[in-house]
């Protein structure tokens, strides 16, 4: 290997190899480590055409979501992720397929695909911890259809829903107050109180096989999770 | 001005540059600086380009950054704090931010320990 070879790939952070060449990442960091692995995919991302480019999945979706929350993280506190940014073509995420009624010379079956993209746990700084989990449901339909000249049409359907998930176990003895608004219709909230309260709100986001939740729409399910301790719950800082 | 009075009066105030997402403090630690266009009190980590804090950086650029770059969490929360305030229709959820961006701004301001984190009614948003 030549060597400015060499020296291009050994600032690339071990992570971030493991993030580009198997789009799948899963670690226990705190902040600090997490500032040297992001300015790692900084550094190539800003390069054209680098072969250690982070895939467009961490850029859109995992890296809003990871700084986000980064910043509630204290110096000492850890954010661990475990990502799978493949996307829904691995057959290891497809379950059976069965056959479904269909008339005479149609064919016709379904699977779902189950993405359990990603999941994450966060020390927050005002000692309550956050817990994340985004999963893609996606139902696909197949249809086989022969003519009576023996040309085969082939339709494939595909209708999809992300589960998000999300709890914040609060403090012991930390006060919860109910917000002054609901939450918007697509989520739903649950508050389990006693001794450490927990916080619970759940989603249904509409997706397909190519589209999956915006990194907006997930931080908009866990702002819940905020609403119900007053700011000053928030007290130590940095 | 005296610079090193200056200087010495900048070790005691504490950093009142925003920190968090959805957990809002101030950071608190030791300024070093104020700010060359708000004037708010930075300390040596938060002291930017041209001496400016980090709010008025990222309100010079013109370009959005991109998720990896170092001012991101700032832009976005900004503009996720005035986006939330719709979905939620919670005209207090911005007024958090708010209160925190403009509690270096206010004369009555005590800047000490714990008394950094604004309460409610310091907000300068009517809700």
């Amino acid at each position: 290997m030549r060597f400015w070879k060499r020296a291009a790939k050994r600032q690339v952070h071990p992570l971030h190899m493991g993030l580009v060449g198997r789009k799948q990442l899963s670690v226990s960091l705190r902040p600090a480590e997490w500032a040297e692995l992001i300015d790692s995919l900084a550094w190539q991302d800003a390069k054209r055409r680098s072969a250690w480019a982070p895939p467009e999945e961490a850029r859109e979706l995992l890296m809003p979501i990871v700084r986000a929350v980064l910043e509630d993280v204290p110096p000492d506190g850890t954010l661990q992720v475990t990502t799978d940014l493949r996307g829904l073509a691995p057959q290891d995420k497809a379950g059976p397929r069965r056959t479904l009624p269909a008339p005479p010379a149609v064919e016709r079956t379904e699977w779902y695909v189950t993405d359990p993209w990603l999941r994450l746990r966060a020390d927050l700084r005002d000692g309550s911890v956050l817990d994340l989990s985004v999963t893609d449901h996606v139902r696909h339909r197949r249809t086989e259809k022969r003519s009576r000249s023996g040309r085969l049409k082939i339709k494939v359907k595909t209708k999809g829903v992300a589960r998000v998930s999300a709890t914040r176990t609060l403090p012991r003895g930390a006060a919860v107050r109910r917000p002054a608004t609901p939450p918007p219709p697509f989520v739903s909230v649950r508050v389990r109180e006693g001794e450490r309260t927990v916080i619970r709100t759940d989603a249904k986001l509409a997706v397909d096989a190519q589209v999956r939740p915006t990194p907006e729409r997930i931080l908009d399910v866990l702002t819940e999770l905020f609403r119900w301790t007053p700011p000053k719950a928030a007290r130590r800082t940095s | 001005m005296d610079p090193a009075k200056g200087r010495e009066e900048d070790e005691l105030t504490p950093c009142t540059v925003p920190t968090g997402f959805f957990l809002l403090g101030l950071c608190g630690r030791a300024s070093v600086a104020s700010c060359a266009q708000c004037g708010r009190a930075v300390c040596g980590e938060h002291q930017e380009a041209d001496g400016l804090c980090p709010e008025c950086l990222a309100a010079r650029s013109d370009s959005p950054p991109g998720p990896f770059d170092k001012g991101w969490s700032r832009r976005y929360r900004r503009d996720y704090y005035e986006r939330i305030e719709n979905v939620y229709d919670d005209g207090g959820w911005y007024s958090r931010l708010d209160a925190y961006d403009r509690g270096a701004f206010d004369p009555g301001d005590s800047h000490g320990g714990d008394d950094l984190i604004p309460d409610d009614d310091t907000s300068f948003v009517d809700s």
